[in-house]
């Protein structure tokens, strides 16, 4: 006969499984510090990327404008104000990934370790109806 | 107002019903009307401007993840530029990975945004947009908002400038004169100020514990909006519509009102005021009621019924069913019984005694009497 808890409990690991698991299960295998330094480091790399990408954009959008000014104090100005922007952007950019990765793997944590108790409980079930 | 809370529990039922076909038959529509409008606005490459290619790519990403949409589309927008200019496409492409970098990497779901946008640009609404963004998500929706009108602008100069794209000779001068065209347009950056203190104004208001929350923050975030345009206009004289600007913050404020029917429905005439205190706060709780009304669902009572052979049989045995169960609860009974005669002879020590009070008069009355017996027993021996 059916059981219908057992149906139940292996839906909803079925269910998870699918969704969301691949993923959570490739995360958990990590340690949270190596996972969001990992995975911060990127993101800067990336974030200077796409900062170098802006600025180009930017450069030539503007053209006119900076050879209409084109003197010393105005290229050591528009520097200061590329570095600035792309530390700032750096800081904000790793403490945000930090905190994003850091909270995703132990969200990740939590619900393998639902599953694992999921999991021990079927067997439970299991074990139950062998016997 | 208690017909329309009984229709939205009847339409929230029906979609918990009926999700799946809802969910799809709305992603084909924003995945058409997307393909569609990009096609209309720079269908450049004529082979994917056809309403075969349209509906196809649309019924494709029907079936995929609702962030393929959103690729899809970027796809089709490159596409287009690559027949109009390799160099345009390329700038295009590269901003494109700037927006993936920047917020698509964080959250892939909510990459919809980007494509909405533009979208409701192409259809004279964009105003609705920060709006609905505000009441429902959280502020950093103001990023993929602000790559969304980026978009816009750079699909409306290919719609306004191709011509003059594809006169601008060598790739470097196309680069310049597109990249020029569009981050030099002071409406755009306009608008993006205006969305994100939109966004900001809308989702500050909503979080505040005031009566009316969401009609002051709908308000408030229109008004906000227009006046930023109208200063940006005045300062810049950017010579935007006012008629579409007043029209499209009325309909976001319509469709804010609409949105907080459906998400935030209370009632502030019962509204609770608490206060009370522990050891390191004091409290003061306002509790607003939410205001839901139970669907009434139709009985259908079927009067002089056909009966078959089959059904009488069934009731036969419905019949007989109770006197089953009477002859099992008697059996129990019996059996329960039994078990309270085997275990009066050794009482458990673990059971709790009901009336500690009683048990103990009844103690030392039986104290009582032995110490009488054991006297009668005594004077009779002597």
């Amino acid at each position: 006969m059916l059981n219908e808890d057992k149906v139940k409990l292996m839906t909803r690991m079925a269910m998870y499984e699918s969704k969301e698991g691949a993923e959570d299960f490739k995360i958990s295998s990590y340690y949270r510090k190596d996972y969001s330094s990992f995975h911060t480091i990127v993101t800067i790399i990336l974030v200077t990327i796409g900062y170098m990408i802006a600025v180009g954009v930017g450069a030539v959008a503007f053209m006119d404008v900076i050879l209409e000014n084109l003197n010393f104090a105005f290229i050591i100005m528009i520097g200061l104000c590329i570095l600035t922007g792309y530390i700032v952007l750096v800081v904000l950019y790793g403490i945000v990934a930090s905190q994003f990765y850091q909270k995703k793997h132990n969200d990740a944590r939590q619900r393998v370790k639902k599953f694992n108790h999921d999991l021990t409980r079927l067997n439970r079930m299991y074990e139950r109806e062998k016997k | 107002m208690s017909e329309l809370l009984v229709l939205r529990e009847r339409i929230q039922k029906i979609y918990t019903s009926y999700s799946i076909y809802v969910d799809k038959a709305a992603q084909f529509i924003l995945s058409f009307v997307s393909f569609y409008l990009i096609n209309q606005n720079i269908g450049v490459m004529k082979t994917l401007t056809t309403p075969v290619v349209t509906v196809a790519l649309a019924v494709i990403c029907t079936f995929l993840p609702p962030v393929t949409v959103a690729l899809v589309a970027a796809a089709l927008i490159l596409a287009h530029l690559f027949k109009l200019s390799l160099g345009v496409m390329a700038v295009s492409a590269m901003i494109f990975v700037m927006m993936f970098i920047f917020y698509c990497r964080f959250t892939p779901k909510k990459a919809l945004v980007l494509l909405i946008t533009p979208i409701a640009f192409m259809l004279h609404i964009p105003y609705v947009v920060p709006v609905v963004c505000g009441l429902a998500m959280t502020p950093v929706t103001a990023v993929p908002i602000a790559f969304g009108t980026i978009i816009y602008y750079m699909i409306l100069c290919v719609k306004n400038s191709a011509a003059a794209i594809s006169a601008t000779e060598g790739i470097t001068g196309q680069i310049s004169f597109f990249v020029r065209t569009v981050f030099q347009n002071k409406e755009l950056w306009i608008t993006v100020i205006a969305f994100t203190i939109c966004i900001f104004t809308v989702y500050v208001v909503r979080r505040l514990s005031i009566d009316h929350a969401w009609k002051a923050a709908v308000a408030a975030g229109a008004v906000a909006s227009i006046l930023v345009i109208v200063i940006g206009d005045i300062a810049f004289d950017i010579h935007t519509s006012y008629g579409v600007l007043i029209g499209g913050n009325i309909l976001a404020i319509l469709i804010g009102l609409v949105l907080e029917f459906f998400l935030f429905s209370v009632d502030y005439s019962r509204t609770e005021h608490i206060q009370y205190e522990d050891d390191e706060y004091y409290y003061y709780v306002k509790a607003v009621p939410k205001m839901s009304v139970a669907a009434p669902e139709k009985m259908v009572k079927r009067i002089n019924e056909r009966r078959n052979p089959d059904e009488k049989e069934s009731e036969e045995i419905r019949r007989r069913a109770p006197k089953r169960t009477d002859e099992r609860k008697n059996m129990k009974k019996r059996q329960t019984e039994k078990e309270t005669k085997k275990n009066s002879g050794t009482p458990r020590n673990t059971r709790v005694p009901a009336n500690k009070d009683e048990l103990l008069l009844a103690k030392s009355l039986q104290d009582e009497l032995d110490i009488q017996d054991i006297v009668k027993r005594e004077l009779e021996e002597h």
